[in-house]
């Protein structure tokens, strides 16, 4: 800090114009009193620990997004898709725990030293702060991830701040930016996390540094003065030496740590899944304190000990204002300091020990990403299914009993319902949730396990009864509908192709190769291998079709018919030698009642006004046959509902809102749940479609036109038929060789 | 101190410079690594992208350009980790010529600097509001600072529908080089 332009030119160009000898000399030759020393390292460790945090936090956002629809999102990128990003986060993550180990020891040591005694007051305070500013970092660092840790961690923090006598519910409110945990929560955290704390630390840590240099580093309390004074070396370089080893050792223990164990990420943050907040270790004890104070005294535990523990802890050097430095005479002092740290160990490690968790959750419990060895069994699929899925969808796949608290629900047994999910998108929506409800499995269960538990859902449409359901107990005092199960005729009334589509497709694929799932069920044929083809006769084939095969193919005879399995078997041996399925309808001339080009509406589908009356007087007739005996004359369903819970009620406008009329029609055609039986063979495609016209007319506003149902049933099956076409046309254009048009 | 040589004094410089040298280094290596990360993943230069459909051929009248958006997935964030891949929205020029599947689309970005080029119906020409460069009705440069034609795409038509398939290209450079992404 010379002026430099009296220098000498020989001083160099850079001495010349920086005068860093100048700031080398402040910086590295600060003489040591006494010596360098291992003990003196653990400030600048301390140092060192946070520019590691700056750095890695940096890094790490530049890939997270502070919004409560992207940050887990973007973290879970930062994990799985990012290279190092699962290393750097794992670095932050351990560090912040470090960095709160470091502190407290050298914040003991401190008080061991007496380094706070006069005239190193301020250094001492401000060192509090600078604890102040690192556990608010850890705390507001916790809340980013936003999963359920952190979420629910978050909450019962606030929820503690909020127990601040007088501004604890301001307080609250300030820090979440609203009456509740949101986006606006996520924002405000990481600008404290990001921007307002770091510099804040930076701050005090000048302050704290240029305090400790106006002062000097506290000498031993047990070397004379004389010693020291003779003893005394710069900082540069012995005591640097000795701080970079230190660092250099803290780096690869955490690198080696850090790589070794990958920083947990939960569960997407999801205010409505009951989840067991835990601290993270260091804030423990406090935990274990709420435990003792209760009702009216959880404040004492939640703010007056620990505001008393800080103002304490802040203006210790007033208290303790005597100059003797040496531990053996300040009793007082060195007693309180075992005592603080015996009470703060003693409770960390007791709270950890005793914690006492509820029983986890069937959800988490779920024997989830333990790949088992070989094929997975039909078995482990219907356990999987009925711990993770038959609290909301039920047993039996209809989701009825929630569907009252859960409006979008899916029934699994609906075909309409199926068929708006082609190929693999129930395995995708397992995997990575719905919105706005379904939870992301990709966490709890394996790829196996998942496309498993999709194949199950797939069976529900295919057959009740392969999934292990019990035969639908039918109400005991009428019973018309039971006993007419022999007699019924089976048979899709579907060309095969569509038959192909609707029950085979989700899992042999619109190739018949069945590749995607065969990483699951090892033993998935592929029906354009000519071997697979000459090895079966078209007998075992339809053997197979109608009475199931091994532990997933599922028995088709309750949906189809002996002729429907024929030429199902003609279909699939059409695949041999890489055949794409043959398009019932092709794109260019569709089926008879097809011939509109899509996209313009159709009024010529609207039946003549003669042919209205009679079709309704057969609906009217049919209802009474089959529907009466369960949905009453008015359609309430009032007289069976003690028997069936699930039994909708046709006049409330809320489900007659809830339901299409596709959705109807399909549900009197496949049954629904377990009570609703199909009535496919007894019902003809159009009169199903009458069927649900004549169930609106229950609703409380009759539908405008009498008959809306087949216009409306054909648009939406154009439609997914020509989602299917596209889904064909990319799959085969996926799997051509590049390079040709 | 003052038990400390000269030469003992270099060597202990020297050791202490390299540690820290180390450490930094231990540091900053990973650290950049990471932040250039984006710089070394896998890259496609978009020719074997789906195909995006643009709608029924006769929506678009014979001999006159009409700008169509598309929607293409995009990689490269948290958002194709999610269900549906990330798509970015993008906007091509369309036109029908006489023949049954005479179809013509050309990338709307300007090869000069990549802005959005207008089509001028009286003048007859395509023209970038941001440099000036003009192109003629079939996308050739004419004049301004373009170094290249407005960038024909692979399209197609099936079923009375016009599929096109969606690439960018490198701008301000006289060849058409697909960008890899």
């Amino acid at each position: 800090m010379q002026p430099t332009e009296g220098a000498a030119p020989h001083l160099g160009f850079w001495e010349e114009r920086t005068g860093w000898s100048g700031l080398k000399r402040v910086l590295l030759l600060e003489p040591l009193p006494g010596g360098s020393r291992w003990a003196a390292a653990f400030g600048s460790l301390l140092l060192f620990a946070f520019v590691l945090q700056v750095i890695t936090g940096v890094l790490l956002a530049l890939g997270y997004a502070p919004s409560e629809e992207a940050a887990w999102p973007s973290v879970n990128y930062i994990q799985e898709e990012v290279p190092l990003g699962a290393f750097i986060r794992a670095l932050h993550h351990w560090g912040s725990s470090a960095m709160v180990v470091l502190l407290l020891v050298h914040l003991v040591q401190v008080f061991v030293w007496g380094a706070y005694k006069r005239p190193r007051e301020l250094t001492w305070m401000v060192g509090v702060l600078l604890l102040f500013c690192t556990l608010g970092l850890a705390f507001t660092g916790y809340l980013l991830p936003w999963d359920q840790k952190a979420f629910w961690a978050t909450n019962v923090g606030l929820g503690i701040l909020s127990t601040v006598p007088g501004v604890g519910g301001g307080l609250r409110e300030l820090l979440q930016g609203g009456p509740g945990m949101g986006n606006l929560t996520l924002t405000r955290f990481f600008t404290l996390h990001g921007f307002v704390l770091p510099g804040l630390l930076i701050l005090l840590a000048v302050v704290h540094l240029y305090l400790f240099r106006l002062h000097g580093v506290t000498p031993p309390w047990w070397i004379s003065a004389e010693r020291l004074k003779a003893r005394q070396e710069p900082f540069w370089p012995r005591q640097a030496l000795k701080d970079g080893v230190l660092a250099l050792v803290f780096l690869l223990a955490l690198a080696w740590w850090a790589w070794a164990h990958p920083a947990p990420l939960e569960a997407p943050a999801d205010p409505s899944q009951p989840y067991e907040a835990r601290p993270e270790w260091y804030f423990m004890f406090y935990f274990q304190l709420l435990r003792y104070f209760q009702g009216p005294y959880e404040v004492v535990g939640t703010f007056v000990l620990p505001t008393l523990f800080f103002l304490i802890l802040f203006f210790w050097p007033f208290l303790d204002r005597k100059p003797a430095r040496d531990p053996r005479r300040r009793p007082v002092a060195v007693g309180l300091l075992a005592l603080g740290t015996a009470a703060l160990v003693g409770l960390t490690v007791y709270a950890v020990a005793t914690d006492v968790r509820m029983q986890e959750p069937a959800l988490a419990a779920a024997p989830a990403p333990v790949e088992r060895a070989g094929p997975i069994r039909w078995a482990d699929v219907a356990q999987l299914y009925n711990t993770n899925c038959a609290a909301c969808h039920g047993v039996d796949g209809t989701g009825s009993q929630v569907r009252k608290g859960l409006p979008t629900i899916p029934d699994f047994t609906s075909m309409a319902w199926q068929m708006s999910k082609p190929g693999l998108e129930v395995a995708d929506r397992i995997r990575d949730g719905d919105e706005p409800l379904m939870p992301a499995y990709r966490d709890k269960l394996t790829t196996q396990q998942i496309l498993g538990v999709a194949v199950y859902v797939r069976a529900f449409a295919a057959s009740p009864a392969a999934v292990g359901l019990a035969p639908a107990p039918q109400p005991a005092a009428k019973g018309p509908p039971a006993g007419q199960e022999p007699a019924r005729p089976v048979t899709a009334r579907m060309p095969a192709a569509q038959v192909f589509q609707a029950y085979c497709l989700a899992c042999h694929e619109a190739d018949g190769t069945g590749s995607k799932l065969r990483k699951a069920v090892s033993d998935m044929p592929d029906f354009t291998s000519a071997r697979w083809q000459s090895s079966r006769s078209n007998a075992e084939l339809e053997h197979s079709i109608l009475e199931g095969k091994g532990k997933l193919m599922v028995a088709m005879k309750d949906k189809l018919g002996p002729r429907d399995a024929g030429q199902l078997v003609a279909l699939v041996r059409g695949f041999r030698d890489g055949k794409p399925a043959p398009k019932e309808p092709p794109p260019e001339k569709k089926g008879p009642s097809q011939e509109l080009p899509p996209g313009k509406e159709q009024p010529k589908v609207t039946p003549p006004a003669d042919g209205t009356a009679e079709r309704l007087r057969v609906a009217s007739g049919l209802y009474r046959q089959y529907c009466l005996t369960c949905h009453g004359v008015d359609g309430r369903g009032s007289e069976m509902r003690p028997a069936m819970p699930a039994l909708p009620d046709f006049t409330n406008p809320a489900w007659q809102e809830g339901v299409s009329n596709p959705h109807l029609a399909v549900t009197i055609l496949d049954g629904k749940g377990a009570l609703m039986p199909t009535f496919r063979g007894r019902v003809g495609d159009e009169q199903a479609q009458d069927l649900a016209a004549y169930v609106r007319a229950f609703g409380p506003v009759p539908p405008p036109a009498p008959r809306p149902a087949p216009s409306d049933f054909d648009r939406r099956f154009r439609e997914l038929q020509a989602q299917w076409d596209e889904l064909q046309r990319q799959l085969q254009e996926s799997s051509r060789p590049p390079g040709k048009p | 101190m003052a038990d400390i040589t000269p030469g003992r004094r270099r060597f202990l410089n020297v050791c202490t410079s390299l540690l820290l040298a180390v450490l930094g280094l231990l540091v900053t290596i990973p650290a950049v690594a990471y932040f250039v990360a984006p710089l070394r993943r896998r890259r496609r230069d978009g020719s074997d992208a789906p195909l995006v459909d643009l709608g029924d051929l006769s929506a678009f009248a014979a001999g006159r350009w009409k700008l169509h958006s598309l929607e293409v997935p995009q990689e490269g964030d948290w958002k194709t980790r999610q269900a549906r891949a990330a798509r970015v929205r993008h906007a091509v020029w369309v036109r029908r010529g006489a023949g049954e599947r005479d179809v013509t689309v050309l990338s709307s970005l300007c090869p000069h600097l990549g802005c959005l080029v207008n089509w001028r119906e009286g003048e007859g020409q395509f023209s970038c509001p941001c440099h000036g460069g003009v192109f003629d009705a079939d996308g050739r440069n004419v004049a301004g600072p373009p170094p290249r034609p407005l960038d024909a795409l692979e399209c197609e038509v099936r079923a009375g529908h016009v599929w096109v398939r969606w690439q960018s290209f490198k701008s301000g450079v006289a060849e058409r080089v697909p960008v890899r992404s």
